[in-house]
């Protein structure tokens, strides 16, 4: 299941966050990154308030394996979240590997720069066979692809980004808006993915 | 090539991937992301710094950076790897070598 919010719409709520949290939110230089880091964890703890019957403030992180977030006394509940551009975008499963990232969608100056640098040789020459008004979205939605799947292995994006999906995970693109993309990679049997909005939908 | 100028073109390709961010709030102790940085972002400020300064970093060094200063020191090694390596004969070298 995959839970989405507009960051618009979401409430920061500070008092909420842990004190790697508080950490991380302290890192950022400009006051709309941090608003907009705290607003997304937020969410994130109100989806798994839903899920646990938890209060938000009183759910604990830890690490698991590959130092994968998971939440301590519900182990076998597993989940991801992103957030990029205007949109917080969670994942949530049982007993699964999982990983989802969103990006939104823009021209970019150097976009040859970042393919030549961070793709792989085929998928470069697909992306130089496009159009050059589809170049942006394609290499967006490749780079959540690799994203996704990194994340669900717990393994780190390694470039170049090609499309390798890991043997046993499967990708599903993520309805959002033509703005942005958003992919999930999940492990295990064939499964539909249902998207929400909000915290129940 | 200086590390202030390689800072500096860091900073312009970041200002231009990253809106509205000033040239003097970009400090080297912070990460890319620190400044409202996404993943793409990052991309292009490392792979157009590299194509403007003819550098070229292994990808393998980049998942390893956690700060621009990281960046800049990086780029700044292989500035100086690149200079003292002998480039391809001109084509006034490879005429007298025959």
């Amino acid at each position: 299941m995959i839970h989405r919010a507009r960051r618009a719409s979401l409430r920061p709520r500070w008092d909420w966050l842990d004190e790697a949290g508080r950490r991380r939110a302290a890192g950022f230089l400009r006051a709309a990154d941090r608003a907009a880091f705290v607003a997304a964890q937020s969410f994130l703890r109100r989806v798994l308030a839903h899920h646990t019957g938890r209060a938000p403030q009183a759910l604990r992180f830890g690490r698991g394996g590959r130092g994968k977030p998971c939440l301590r006394g519900a182990r076998a509940l597993a989940f991801n979240m992103a957030h990029g551009g205007e949109w917080v975008v969670v994942a949530v499963g049982h007993r699964r590997r999982l990983g989802i990232d969103v990006e939104p969608v823009r021209r970019r100056r150097h976009l040859d720069a970042v393919v030549a640098a961070a793709y792989a040789l085929p998928a470069a020459r697909t992306l130089a066979q496009l159009p050059a008004s589809e170049r942006p979205r394609a290499v967006v939605r490749w780079w959540v692809r690799a994203e996704a799947c990194a994340k669900a292995t717990g393994r780190g994006l390694t470039l170049p980004v090609g499309d390798a999906v890991p043997a046993g995970f499967r990708l599903a693109m993520v309805d959002l808006d033509p703005g942005h993309l958003a992919a999930l990679a999940f492990d295990g049997r064939p499964a539909g993915v249902r998207v929400v909005d909000g915290v129940e939908g | 090539m200086s590390k202030e100028h390689i800072f500096a073109v860091v900073k312009k390709h970041l200002r231009q991937a990253v809106d509205g961010l000033a040239d003097e709030q970009i400090e080297l102790g912070k990460s890319m992301k620190e400044l409202g940085a996404n993943s793409l972002d990052i991309v292009e400020v490392v792979s157009a710094t590299m194509r403007e300064l003819k550098i070229r970093i292994p990808r393998s060094e980049l998942s390893k950076l956690t700060n621009i200063a990281g960046l800049v020191d990086l780029l700044g090694h292989a500035a100086t790897a690149t200079a003292g390596q002998p480039g391809p004969p001109t084509a006034d070298q490879a005429a007298r070598s025959r």
